[in-house]
């Protein structure tokens, strides 16, 4: 079954003063789809992040959360979407389950004790949940950050370097549950990372962008017949290097 | 929901930074903190002196006197905001409030509101704590003080956010406006002191406070401050018929502002989020983030000596420090140049035409020493670039191949150095400037040993100083401000007197012993017929060397403490919560 796009960008353009960050990117990422959003430092992948769930307005451009317009109807999108900052940064003087509490009331969820229940135990915070940030790791608060994202079911998710910090059992959970979110649950899923063998594992769909354009993009497979030059049986990281160094080359005119 | 979550936000908020507080105070540090701490604010609000009147003056004239004050008070807060705002910061958000707001189902005027509204538990408290000092120094009713600053910081915290949102969004679009966000602040500050100077004439034979309400009275002064006025006759009201009356301006002028804020919808997200990521780095990195990006890429290095390859391995802490102190924001720097130019204008006008003949570059030449003076007793704690920057990283610093001391006496005479030089170009720019006082003409033959003597305890009172920063930093690190990031908070007061007090402990003990020996052998030398100035200098000179070497010997002795230290064993923070 063909499914409707739930984040639907068109045309994304972000200026500040002179620098143009990110320069006319057109994606769509259908419900129970995982876009991975990949390029090198500085590629614009962040301030992408920051525009498409509202955190900073889009100097040119559309985007669509769920079918309602970011600019023209904020808070109808807002309810649908979540957002996972590459650094956390919770309140100084609100415990994790607090956290969790107050994100259950902006979205007006009842069952908040049972959904934060099982997200704190999916998480391992269950024995953390009356900690203060001061009290938890890098890592630890990531997962808090990730709790309180997932909370009200969003349909459109984005995540920016979400693993950063996290243990090998962090990792593991937090893998399976972006999968199990747009595979289960139908959402649509933006994940932004460094970590190419996590994004080659988890993700339909590969955005590559670098200074703030788009370079290529679609699953895998339609990347690897686009391209020519690569070596047999390549993995992303092939990809990457190949188109970004391709385009350094043609930078410097080589 | 937006108000049933900010109140649940509020809630938590409060009741877990009392639990946090109560946790700490199971540590003695932070008991005797408090203590000190409400002895001092004690001291400051209900028994100091010059709180209280000195009985000569009416209820009434000390509520005028007061209103001028206040209203000058206000006033200049404004202006000062302009100016701040005219970078186009705009509203300044917490890191946690964009990733925690921004991306939420709030819309801009609701996340306006919750930073207003999480701001006043703050607000109250601040305003009950002027509120004791204005009760006490004009008299009035301490509950209608308190609810009269609360509404007027309310307004002013208003005003500032309209007009941080609306110069963020002409500095945003670019173009003449951009460029003209200072011309307000600018055009406020030169009405204020063309009316001010047109306002002198009034004055007449009247002194004081006379004076002061006079200018304030004129009529272009009085039409510029009059909303200012209305904000401190609200805080002053003799009684509430009087307080409810004066309410009506400023609580017009809340609404006003709060309609055009909702009105206008600014965009604030870009700006929002830029000065979230600095306060988010002056918090770890101190003033040091306030550089901008310029500032931080280097160009042709202009170090002012090459280090050497070889050579004594302290060299290179020294060299460092000089280098980390040259790059100190430049904007900033300016800044606290004017300022400090403007301090000297004011003492001068003040100190250098009074006498008779008085022969001005003399007078200014001992300005600047006083200056230098008591510069030199309060930069050792504000120019912190040795070990309190460094002792977060102690492990990389106790990996290098240094002995303890040498590593110490590295970090402090990077500090030492650059102040030394500092004072000796004001002492050598002094010593030019002292020619005569009255009948006595100063000649270069005493002017040279002085200096010498003056230099010399210039140079062994800021080793001192700084050596006691230093040391307490390893000795007693939970008192010290350590790394580039500041200490906030309520419960930091008790700590940072504390720590203080220490410091000033412990110099007094290191400085007895060569004051008396300087003394004593200054007197000595005067009998044996030395003139008075070499005499003084010998004394000087001597006082210089013991301290100095008094606080090589601290350094010596610290040697096994540095051998043990170990920063993440430490209780620094205090924070067991």
């Amino acid at each position: 079954m063909p499914n409707a796009p739930l984040i639907d960008v068109t045309g994304l353009c972000k200026r500040y003063a002179d620098l143009l960050a990110v320069d006319r990117l057109d994606f769509q990422v259908a419900g129970g789809t995982v876009l991975g959003l990949v390029g090198p430092n500085g590629a614009g992948k962040t301030t992408s992040m920051r525009c498409m769930t509202g955190i900073i307005p889009a100097t040119e451009g559309r985007i669509v959360i769920a079918g309602h317009d970011l600019e023209t109807h904020a808070f109808e999108a807002k309810r649908h979407l979540a957002f996972v900052p590459d650094t956390p940064h919770l309140f100084d003087y609100l415990t994790v389950e607090e956290h969790l509490r107050f994100s259950g009331r902006v979205y007006g969820i009842a069952d908040v004790e049972a959904r934060m229940d099982r997200l704190l135990e999916e998480f391992e915070l269950t024995e953390r949940r009356r900690h203060l940030p001061g009290a938890l790791s890098r890592g630890m608060k990531q997962k808090a950050a990730i709790c309180m994202a997932f909370l009200h079911d969003p349909v459109a998710i984005f995540l920016d370097e979400p693993l950063t910090g996290l243990d090998p059992i962090g990792i593991r959970a937090m893998k399976d549950s972006i999968v199990a979110r747009a595979t289960k649950q139908g959402a649509a899923v933006v994940v932004s990372s460094h970590q190419l063998e996590l994004i080659e594992e988890i993700c339909d769909e590969i955005f590559v962008i670098q200074d703030g354009r788009k370079i290529i993009a679609g699953t895998i497979a339609q990347i690897r017949s686009e391209l020519s030059g690569l070596p047999d049986e390549p993995t992303l990281e092939h990809i990457f290097f190949h188109l970004t160094a391709a385009k350094n080359r043609a930078a410097k005119g080589v | 929901m937006f108000a049933s979550a900010w109140w649940y936000y509020q809630r938590c908020v409060l009741a877990n930074r009392a639990k946090a507080m109560l946790k700490r105070l199971r540590q003695p540090k932070y008991v005797i903190g408090l203590a000190l701490t409400v002895t001092y604010l004690g001291w400051i609000f209900f028994f100091n002196p010059a709180l209280s009147g000195d009985g000569t003056r009416s209820a009434d004239e000390v509520r005028g006197n007061t209103a001028v004050v206040a209203a000058a008070f206000y006033l200049l807060q404004i202006v000062i905001t302009w100016f701040a705002l005219s970078s186009g910061r705009g509203v300044a958000f917490r890191e946690a409030e964009v990733q925690l707001l921004f991306p939420r189902p709030f819309t801009r005027w609701q996340i306006l509101r919750f930073k207003w509204l999480s701001g006043q538990p703050g607000a109250l408290i601040g305003s009950l704590i002027i509120g004791l000092m204005f009760h006490r120094f004009s008299d009035v009713d301490y509950g209608l003080v308190v609810a009269g600053f609360w509404i007027n910081q309310s307004v002013l915290y208003a005003h500032a956010t309209l007009v941080g949102l609306w110069l963020a969004h002409l500095k945003a679009k670019g173009g003449r406006a951009a460029r003209c966000t200072s011309l307000p602040a600018w055009t406020m500050l030169t009405a204020l002191l063309v009316c001010a100077a047109s306002g002198w004439a009034a004055v007449g034979d009247a002194t004081g406070w006379a004076a002061a309400r006079a200018v304030a009275q004129t009529p272009w002064l009085a039409a510029l401050s009059w909303p200012f006025t209305k904000l401190a006759d609200l805080m002053l009201a003799p009684d509430l018929a009087g307080f409810a009356a004066a309410a009506v301006v400023p609580l017009l002028l809340l609404v006003v502002h709060g309609f055009v804020i909702w009105w206008a919808d600014f965009r604030f997200e870009d700006q929002a989020v830029e000065i979230a990521a600095k306060i988010q780095n002056i918090k770890s990195e101190g003033i040091g983030a306030l550089a901008s990006k310029k500032d931080l890429v280097v160009g042709k290095p202009r170090q002012p000596w090459q280090l050497a390859p070889t050579g004594p391995a302290w060299h290179a802490l020294v060299w460092k420090n000089v280098i980390s102190l040259g790059r100190l924001p430049k904007r900033l720097a300016i800044r606290l140049g004017f300022v400090i130019l403007i301090l000297v204008a004011i003492f001068s006008s003040m100190l250098v035409g009074q006498g008779d003949a008085p022969h001005v570059p003399t007078r200014i030449g001992f300005l600047l020493l006083g200056l230098l003076g008591y510069v030199s007793l309060l930069a050792p704690s504000m120019v912190r670039v040795d070990l309190r920057i460094d002792i977060p990283h102690f492990d990389v610093l106790k990996a290098m191949p240094l002995r303890g001391r040498s590593l110490i006496f590295g970090e402090v005479m990077g500090t030492v150095l650059v102040l030394w030089v500092v004072q000796a170009i004001g002492c050598l720019t002094a010593a030019i400037l002292i020619v005569r006082e009255g009948q006595h003409v100063f000649v270069w033959l005493d002017k040279a040993p002085a200096l010498v003597g003056v230099l010399s305890v210039f140079f062994a009172v800021d080793f001192a100083l700084v050596t006691s920063e230093n040391l307490m930093a390893l000795w007693l690190p939970g008192f010290v401000r350590l790394g580039r990031g500041v200490r906030t908070g309520f419960d930091n007061i008790g700590q940072n007197l504390m720590g203080a007090l220490i410091r000033m402990f412990a110099l007094m003990v290191l400085v007895v012993g060569p004051v008396f020996a300087g003394i004593a052998l200054g007197a000595l030398v005067h009998g044996l017929g030395l003139p008075a100035v070499p005499s003084v200098v010998t004394g000087g000179v001597v006082f210089a060397a013991l301290l100095c070497g008094e606080s090589w010997l601290l350094m010596c002795l610290s040697e096994g403490r540095y051998q043990r230290f170990d920063i993440t064993s430490e209780n620094v923070t205090g924070d067991a919560d």
